[in-house]
């Protein structure tokens, strides 16, 4: 989506912004199928501590992603306040838990910034880009690279 | 609506399908001796309607192949050719490479063009294509039988039809051949319009040395005449090379006024004689119409006037063709059901015309695409659960009993779900038969690269099964048949050595037993060669040199992974795959698979599977506070053990049941939910049975319900997680894991381990 | 008032063919799968055109044709025969029980349209 923004600077793309650890993220809005609040997940055997387990929405069967873990942070104590962003990805569905969503913005290809060659490696792995906004930086999510492999493999 | 071509050609290749499968049954029946007459006719028809459907696309190696065929069919079906046990080889064989072109032409695999030529050989030379052009030439001897449709081959080369005014479209080869034959019969309105005969002789006698003759054989007696009737019939021979088109254009104003025809030299009257007779006497023949030849006509207008392949493929719809793609406002009258093919309702279809069911009438059937059936049993899911969560909030918030109203409503809601809920699943359930019939197809072919003769014998196809586990199931099937071809039946020289037919027979048979479908493979062949087996087994490390392994425990070791009986890397049933990975598809759709076997006699590989892939009947049991589903299909029996039923083995722990010492699984331990257990007492324990028989107690904290469950898959959105077969929605809306526990205990009972206690 | 086409034909692709390339002709067309589904047909349809196939299932195209011509009510009505069938005695035979044309099959679509056409003239 970046790349093909870069070729027509003027296109938007919307995004939608949410905290993580008391920072800013975002994904494209295309990806995003929904917004819905915690409830308690069932717990899968055999899985990396950042996936929390699966939900039930609306009959499909939801795997949730602790983002903050995922990006190398302690694991979330979900309460009724955190949110599940449902996102998909090739087809494949899965859940974002997330700490709160914070706002939908427009972006131009303009606005995104390469990732600075700072941080840890895992961070470059899953923020491709990040936006400069009010002095604020807003990480962008690679939802791709979010999936752990059991789960990317599936598709 | 996308493409409408694309559609219709999706319409013929489903269509295809059933043709085939129609074909198949025929030619199966007629190959096991039936003389049923509507066989060979069923059969010729199927092959008739590919090649109509495949000349509509273009589709040009589908017609060729179907053409050949359909002319060695119709010898048969005409009692020109006698069918043979070779000849319905040959058929079926030509069947297989209709299927395999048309799968191509579908996207499929390129077909091998040595068995187009063999196979279309093979059939040319029992039929040389005859000349069609010539036939006119080629007098016959006559022979007429209206009532069984046997043609007339001698009609063709007269082209009298006093009735048949545009004859001479017949074909541009009746042009300047010397000899022509006039028929000419005037109607009332030839006179009517002031004409006279005599001035159109007259005018035919200057094109050439006529011969006039008058028949007046019509004229009925003097009471029944009608004097503005016309009764004569003229009939001229004209010698000399005379263009029919001159002909035609003395005639040309009086056309629709008087029949004509144009040929070469036959009797008229007595062909007119024989038409009659086909008609039958009662019969008035509609003779204000004239018959036109659409196809000589294109013919006559085609420049090299012939149909050449080039001709052929610019007649069949071009896949861009205008006419075919809708404007849209006709489409609008037009709507889906035009051609989408999921709404095109097949009412009076025959579908089923397999042998017993022939003689009863067809069922209405519905096409209805398999999207829709799918969207169906979701939401029926849906409903089954909101049913179970109404339920359970009802007994939270009234604490049990109160309205009676409610009460009864609620369990009649129960009723009616589950009811509607067996009828959604009836809907996606299907006979076995195709996939039996494929199957055959599997065996032959097998059986031609391995150089064996062998016969499949199918039984219960009518079997139903929901259309999933058929379509996951004929994979691990054509493993186990090609299997069954290659390594189960002997060569035929150690066939003839033992004694046995030559022939070697492979039984596939499917039925339902206390709720679930068993198929099983049987063929006469060798039987496991528990020796190498068992050698080969040490060779590749699965079993220790001296382990001490019963014939079953051998038998079962061709599922183990890694393991492949054949000697050599025959390129029928190597390619890597081996009885392990048919196992685990089988497991995966909740089936168990099993084999007996007998030196010299033959191996018998038995699946059993679930009717349907959508529910199942579980326990559900709580664990480490996660609540999980056992299929009850595996536990034997629950137990609260005692402490002094409990021992120790080293460092596992067994529990003594039904006289056997059965190795303690920790559920919670295995799923990664809690450390192991110091103490299995006060725990529940589940006496299960896995795959390979061996009997394992499940140690779980307590069990809270028996119901049935709806699957849902993990797969999709997650992917395989060991341990776990599926997941379930509970009545409270939490998601529950379905356990599998061959998977659980796989390590534990793996051969070799000298762990598992053979089950009695 | 459009024409109204009874179109007997067995094979389902041809069938939806040949009722696809009629209605885009503005015709009401109308479908039978054999010949005596045709032949069910006739009286609720009362066709103005009749197309037909030589060789179905159950009542072929021959028996098709000469159980129309037995009823008093369709003498007249045009019978175009639809068949891949190449055998010139099957469309003599045709032709005498009362067959009105013969189009080849693989058929075009314009070619199939004119021809119902100059029948129904």
């Amino acid at each position: 989506m970046a790349e093909a923004a870069k070729q027509t600077p003027h296109q938007l793309m919307e995004v939608i912004a949410f905290r993580v650890h008391d920072d800013e993220y975002c994904v494209d809005i295309m990806s995003v199928r929904e917004i819905r609040g915690w409830t308690p997940a069932t717990k899968l055997p055999h899985a990396p501590s950042f996936v929390r387990g699966v939900i039930n929405l609306r009959g499909a069967v939801l795997p949730i992603i602790d983002l903050a873990n995922r990006l190398g942070f302690e694991m979330t104590e979900p309460s009724e306040r955190n949110v599940i962003i449902v996102a998909q990805m090739d087809g494949q569905l899965f859940g974002l838990l997330v700490d709160a969503v914070s706002d939908i913005m427009s972006v131009t290809s303009d606005d995104l910034q390469p990732t600075p060659n700072v941080g840890s490696e895992q961070a470059r792995t899953f923020i491709k880009n990040v936006i400069a906004r009010e002095e604020q930086m807003i990480r962008f999510i690679d939802l791709k690279q979010i999936l752990p492999q059991a789960m990317a493999s599936v598709a | 609506m996308s493409d409408p071509l694309a559609e219709l050609r999706d319409t013929f290749f489903l269509e295809c399908d059933e043709l085939l499968e129609k074909l198949e049954t025929d030619l199966l029946a007629l190959e096991a001796g039936s003389d049923d007459e509507e066989c060979v006719n069923s059969a010729f028809r199927a092959v008739h309607s590919i090649k109509g459907g495949a000349g509509a696309f273009g589709m040009t190696a589908i017609t060729e192949c179907a053409h050949v065929f359909e002319t060695v069919m119709d010898h048969v079906r005409s009692g020109a050719l006698e069918l043979n046990p070779d000849l319905c080889t040959l058929f079926l064989r030509g069947k297989d490479l209709l299927s395999a072109l048309i799968a191509e032409e579908n996207g499929g695999p390129t077909t091998d063009p040595g068995e187009i030529a063999t196979v279309t050989q093979a059939l040319e030379e029992i039929c040389p294509e005859e000349d069609e052009d010539d036939l006119g030439d080629i007098f016959k001897p006559v022979s007429i039988n209206a009532d069984l449709g046997i043609p007339n081959p001698e009609d063709n080369a007269g082209d009298v039809d006093p009735l048949d005014i545009l004859a001479q479209f017949e074909g541009p080869d009746t042009e300047d051949k010397g000899d022509l034959q006039i028929a000419f019969a005037p109607k009332p309105a030839f006179f009517a319009r002031g004409n006279d005969v005599a001035p159109f002789i007259r005018e035919l006698c200057t094109l050439g040395d006529a011969d006039v003759l008058l028949d007046a054989s019509q004229i009925p007696s003097f009471d029944d005449l009608d004097p503005t009737a016309p009764y004569f019939e003229w009939q001229i021979n004209l010698t000399g090379s005379v263009p029919q088109a001159d002909i035609e254009s003395i005639f040309e104003f009086v056309a629709d006024d008087c029949a004509l025809s144009i040929g070469h030299a036959l009797p008229l009257l007595s062909n007119g004689g024989e038409e009659q007779d086909t008609v039958g006497p009662d019969e008035i023949l509609p003779g204000s119409r004239p018959f036109i030849d659409f196809e000589a006509e294109e013919e006559a207008q085609s420049p090299d006037n012939q149909l050449t392949e080039r001709e052929t493929e610019s007649l069949a719809i071009e896949p861009n063709a205008e006419a075919l793609s809708l404007e849209p406002e006709v489409n609008q009258d037009t709507p889906d059901k035009v051609i989408e093919k999921t709404t095109l309702i097949d009412a009076q279809k025959p579908k089923d015309v397999a042998q017993p069911a022939r003689a009863s009438a067809p069922k209405p059937v519905v096409r209805v695409e398999l999207g829709r059936v799918d969207r169906l049993i979701n939401l029926v899911s849906e409903l089954v659960i909101s049913q179970s969560m109404l339920s359970q909030a009802v007994e939270d918030h009234h604490g049990g009993t109160e309205d009676q109203a409610i009460l009864s409503g609620l369990d009649e809601f129960r009723q009616l779900t589950r009811e509607l809920q067996e009828s959604v699943m009836a809907i996606r359930a299907e006979p076995v038969r195709s996939m039996f019939m494929r199957m055959g197809q599997i065996a032959r072919s097998t059986a031609n690269s391995c150089g064996k003769k062998v016969r499949l014998i199918t039984d219960g196809e009518h079997t139903e099964v929901d259309k999933t586990v058929i379509e996951r199931l004929a994979e691990p099937l054509t493993h186990m048949i090609r299997n069954a071809v290659d390594h189960g039946i002997e060569r035929i020289e150690d066939r003839i050595k033992a004694g046995k037919d030559e022939v070697g027979s492979v039984h596939l048979s499917a039925d339902h037993h206390s709720g679930r479908v068993v198929l099983t493979v049987q063929d006469d062949g060798g039987g496991v060669d528990r020796e190498r087996v068992r050698a080969k087994a040490i060779e590749k490390g699965i079993i220790a040199e001296d382990a001490q392994l019963s014939d079953q425990e051998i038998d079962q070791l061709l599922f183990a992974p890694g393991f492949s009986t054949a000697a050599s890397i025959s390129q029928v049933s190597g390619r890597g795959v081996g009885m392990d990975v048919v196992k685990r598809e089988i497991t995966s759709l909740g089936g168990r698979i099993n084999l007996t076997s007998k030196p010299g006699e033959g191996t018998t590989f038995t699946i059993s599977l679930p009717l349907t892939l959508a529910v199942l009947d579980g326990m559900v049991i709580s664990v480490a506070g996660q609540t999980v589903v056992l299929p009850l299909s595996v536990i034997a029996e629950s137990l609260r053990p005692e402490p002094e039923d409990i021992q120790n083995i080293g460092e596992e722990q067994v529990i003594f049941v039904r006289g056997q010492f059965v190795p303690i699984l920790d559920v919670g331990d295995a799923l990664g939910y809690r450390a192991p257990l110091d103490t299995f007492v006060g725990k529940v324990m589940l006496l299960v049975e896995n795959d390979h028989g061996t009997n394992f107690a499940f140690a779980v904290d307590e069990i809270v319900d028996q119901r049935q469950v709806v699957i849902k898959g993990l797969q999709e959105n997650y992917g395989r997680i060991e341990g776990v077969a599926a997941a379930t929605i509970l009545g409270d809306g939490q998601i529950a894991l379905i356990l599998d526990v061959n998977d659980l205990t796989a390590e534990q009972s793996a051969l070799g381990a000298g762990f598992g206690v053979q089950a009695a | 008032m459009a024409l109204k086409i009874l179109a007997v034909e067995d094979s389902l692709t041809v069938r939806t063919m040949i009722e696809h390339v009629l209605k885009d002709a503005g015709f009401d067309v109308y479908l039978a799968e054999d010949g005596q589904h045709g032949l069910r047909r006739l009286a609720e349809v009362q066709p103005d055109v009749i197309t037909t196939d030589m060789n179905m299932p159950i009542l072929d195209g021959l028996g098709f044709i000469r159980g129309v011509r037995s009823d008093d009510r369709y003498k007249m009505t045009p019978i175009l025969v639809i068949s891949s069938e190449t055998a010139p005695e099957l469309k003599t035979q045709a032709r005498s029980l009362g067959a009105s044309g013969w189009m080849a099959k693989p058929f075009h679509d314009d070619r199939l349209v004119s021809a119902v056409k100059r029948l129904a003239a």
